[in-house]
């Protein structure tokens, strides 16, 4: 009997939750080639899934020029955006505060990145998680080795 | 008159290649090393780093004898399979090349790229270099050479050696080893022939490319921009992209290009008429006005005849190497090469010596993009002295008691890192990347040639083409590169106060990156046995300064004299003074004069037989490969002159010259000297983050 009560309490807590917590969307369409990019996204850079990398010029989404990927700007369209830092040669972010700005209102920005913690050895990942719609300020640490991007938002370094 | 002969050329060349153009059309991608079959390591327990020591392993784990020979029979077994193997990738091989004509031929497998026995210490250079035996003949070589091998080596050390790959010293395990391989070699031709069309694919395009490159690297380096030179360009750019052909801005992105194939013959027949009155357009380039900066310029580069193309890859999945399968490395960069210095066996001692070039490797990993396990440096050794078709890297020996394999290794298919971290820094330190290299015979214990290594210790890296250190140091080996020994206090030159536990001396900074040079042998120099070692800081925005030490006290910074432009100066590194030509301009109505310097990146120096001058590269500030000549190494070096653009090969750095490089160490395919002119060099590009083979033909540059 208590086993019951104890399941339904559980339940309706899980239910309450699912339906006030919001749900963040389906991940934006990834922006390809060519297609639009918004205003606000001007001179930002994302990382596809096959690990190349559109720069948003004028207006449009266009392929990053020149070898070394490097940026003040990102942006995830959601699934991860792996980066090196200064830990590896030709970092493609630079180590010091940033702010992810979430592009909608359901989604949750999050930065993981591990360090390098002596010459050939790589720490632990460290977590940054903002809150859904809110902004996350975070600091990219000084010799990240990666540091992955989620989420539906724009990255910038603001010092 | 010229315009008539070209279009009839390009309409020749068109038809001649056709064939050849629709084979390869449809591997516009080449530049990308092919993807690769073999599982990552990444999820692979990173290999303990453990030097290696013949001593070191109790003897009551040895196998017995029997156990000993019955692996030897195994690898006999192993290596009739190998060279079954061998012998299906030369007809694949040879039929690829035939499609692909214009193309370099891939490593056609004469005998000095037959993988080493990977049972015994290996063989002698001589034999690397004579004419291609039949390859049972080659066998038999192998089997005598074992025995004497066997016959040189001391027991225990043999057994030992034994030892050391207990995990997999069972007869059931060679068995299965064996019928891997023989599942390999079946699927290997199919693998192979994709990497062969790729590589030569490769070739063709790289080696195709339109003359615009050429005429951007003759712009003026300096940071002004002048509106002429746009102009020129701009108008350049339109019209070649109007053809079809890539911009000529070194920030532009490259265009797809397709077919590829197609367009890079046309673009060779095109190029090869443009090249011949390219000079012609150098006043149009170097117009601009000289503009003193801040920063280190570099004088304009002076056009040069496209003689440099891409022999193939050294390193990776891709590479006639494959060194993601047989030495867990997918990517890596550097390749610091130098010669061993062993002229000849020495009876003294247990093993069998043999001269080899060795390779010190930067960053690795076993998997792709920057994934998997990391190793700060490995090391590679080749013997190969027939370059024309690539460089091969025998097969790497676990915890080799000869030290001449393919590479320093602690588990099977995996190089180790050789040179870890030694407590100078303070602070950060995120790498040990090896910087130059040299080897000087009888410096070591007992008589042993004694290599050594600079390296730098990366406090972080910073923008692309800049970066940190806390010092510079000597890392010295007595065993061909096995086991290797930091210097202590005496080689450690910290770049700032405060980076290293050991004092900062003024004119250090500019000793974080080198390249090391021997004089050539029967000179003064030589004879009086300087080294001659360069120096840049860190990065690629300083410029080079020189110093020289006697050969018996590299690790003893304090024996080191600088060169001042005028003199040699003891043990004072601020002292030096740049080397390369200086471009100096007035301000102020000639009150103020500026002399601003070329920026070089990572360079290296090695006096060419050819020549009969040293020859320095590196990459400028345009991030293009140049040249420079002199008959000494102080100077003066001639203007650059560039070999390869970074629009040919973007993200490209470090361009380290093969040692034999005319001398006679390299032989073409059929045993005959190679060409003398020819100048070998290692190239890391930043995409693709491995070591491709380039070269180029100093008579036409």
């Amino acid at each position: 009997m208590l086993r019951t009560l104890v399941a339904a309490v559980v339940a309706a807590v899980g239910a309450v939750t699912a339906f006030t917590t919001p749900v963040a969307g389906a991940d934006p369409v990834a922006p390809q080639s060519g297609s639009s990019c918004a205003d606000n996204l001007a001179d930002a850079v994302t990382q596809l899934p096959d690990r190349s990398f559109l720069s948003c010029v004028r207006g449009s989404w266009t392929p990053f020029a020149g070898p070394y990927v490097s940026s003040d700007r990102w942006f995830s369209f959601g699934p991860a955006v792996t980066l090196h830092g200064q830990g590896l040669r030709n970092p493609e972010i630079l180590s010091g505060r940033w702010i992810a700005t979430p592009q909608d209102s359901g989604t949750t920005c999050s930065a993981e990145q591990a360090v390098v913690v002596s010459a050939g050895e790589v720490g632990p990942p460290q977590t940054s998680k903002g809150m859904p719609g809110q902004p996350l300020r975070f600091e990219v640490l000084p010799v990240v080795f990666s540091i992955e991007l989620t989420g539906n938002c724009l990255w910038e370094r603001i010092g | 008159m010229r315009a008539a002969a070209f279009v009839g050329r390009v309409g020749g060349l068109a038809v001649a290649f056709g064939v050849g153009a629709a084979a390869v059309s449809g591997v516009a991608s080449a530049d990308t090393p092919p993807p690769s079959d073999t599982p990552s390591l990444a999820a692979a327990p990173p290999p303990t780093p453990v030097a290696d020591s013949t001593t070191a392993h109790p003897s009551t784990t040895h196998p017995s004898t029997t156990q000993y020979f019955l692996d030897s029979a195994t690898a006999t077994s192993k290596r009739l399979l190998r060279h079954s193997h061998v012998a299906i990738e030369k007809d694949v091989a040879g039929r690829a090349n035939d499609a692909l004509s214009g193309g370099y031929r891939v490593k056609d497998l004469a005998p000095t790229m037959l993988p080493e026995d990977d049972e015994v210490v290996a063989t002698g250079a001589a034999r690397q270099a004579a004419p291609a035996p039949p390859t049972v003949t080659r066998i038999a070589q192998r089997r005598t050479m074992t025995t004497r091998s066997l016959r040189r080596i001391d027991p225990t050390t043999a057994l030992a050696s034994v030892a050391e790959g207990t995990a997999e010293s069972t007869a059931v395990h060679r068995a299965e080893t064996v019928l891997d391989r023989v599942d390999a070699a079946a699927e290997t031709p199919v693998r192979r022939f994709e990497s062969v069309v790729t590589r030569a694919a490769d070739t063709v395009i790289a080696s195709t490319r339109p003359p615009a490159m050429t005429i951007h690297a003759a712009e003026p380096l300096i940071t002004s921009v002048t509106t002429a030179p746009a102009m020129v360009t701009g108008v350049l750019s339109g019209v070649l992209s109007v053809l079809g052909l890539s911009p000529l801005a070194v920030s532009s992105p490259l265009a797809p290009v397709e077919p590829a194939a197609l367009v890079a013959l046309l673009a060779w027949g095109s190029r090869r008429e443009i090249d011949q009155s390219a000079p012609s357009l150098g006043p149009t380039t170097t117009a601009a006005p000289a503009i003193t900066t801040a920063r280190a310029v570099t004088p304009a580069a002076a056009v040069a005849v496209p003689a440099t193309t891409r022999i193939g890859w050294i390193t990776g999945a891709g590479s006639i190497n494959d060194t993601e399968r047989r030495f867990g490395i997918a990517g890596t960069d550097v390749g610091v090469m130098w010669d061993n210095g062993i002229t000849g066996d020495n009876p003294a001692t247990q093993i069998v010596e043999q001269r080899e070039i060795l390779m010190a490797f930067g960053d690795t990993f076993s998997g792709p993009n920057m994934t998997g396990v990391w190793r700060n440096n490995v090391l590679l050794r080749s013997a190969d002295g027939v370059l024309s078709n690539g460089l091969y890297v025998p097969d790497g020996i676990v915890h080799d008691p000869g030290a001449y394999s393919g590479s320093p290794m602690s588990n099977p298919n995996f190089s180790r890192e050789i040179i870890g971290k030694y407590g100078y820094a303070v602070g950060p330190e995120v790498t040990i990347i090896p910087t130059a290299a040299i080897s000087v015979p009888g410096a070591g214990v007992n008589g042993a040639t004694r290599q050594y290594v600079q390296f730098m210790s990366v406090r972080s890296w910073d923008t692309p083409g800049r970066w940190t250190t806390n010092y510079s140091g000597m890392s010295y080996s007595d065993d061909n590169g096995q086991n290797w020994t930091v210097v202590p206090a005496s080689s450690i030159r910290p770049a700032a106060a405060g980076r290293s536990t050991m004092p900062y001396v003024a004119g250090n900074e500019n000793f974080q990156q080198g390249a090391f040079v021997k004089p050539p042998a029967g000179s003064p120099e030589a004879a009086a046995g300087w080294v001659y070692a360069y120096g840049t800081p860190a990065g690629r925005g300083g410029t080079v300064y020189l110093s020289r030490v006697n050969q018996n006290d590299i690790l003893d910074q304090t024996k080191y004299e600088y060169w001042n432009v005028s003199t040699w100066v003891r043990n004072k590194p601020s002292a030096a003074t740049p080397v390369l030509p200086g471009t100096t301009t007035s301000s102020f109505f000639g009150l103020v004069k500026r002399t601003t310097y070329p920026t070089a990146g990572e360079m290296s120096v090695q006096y060419n037989p050819y020549l009969k001058q040293y020859v320095m590269l590196y990459a400028d500030s345009n991030n293009n490969v140049v040249m420079r000549t002199s008959p000494t190494p102080q100077g003066t070096w001639s203007a650059p002159k560039t070999l390869v653009t970074s629009t040919q090969y973007p993200g490209l750095y470090a361009p380290m010259i093969h040692p034999w490089s005319g001398t006679s160490q390299l032989k073409k395919a059929d045993g005959t000297p190679e060409d003398p002119q020819y100048l070998y060099w290692g190239l890391s590009q930043w995409n693709e983050y491995n070591v491709a083979l380039m070269r180029t033909d100093l008579s036409k540059v």
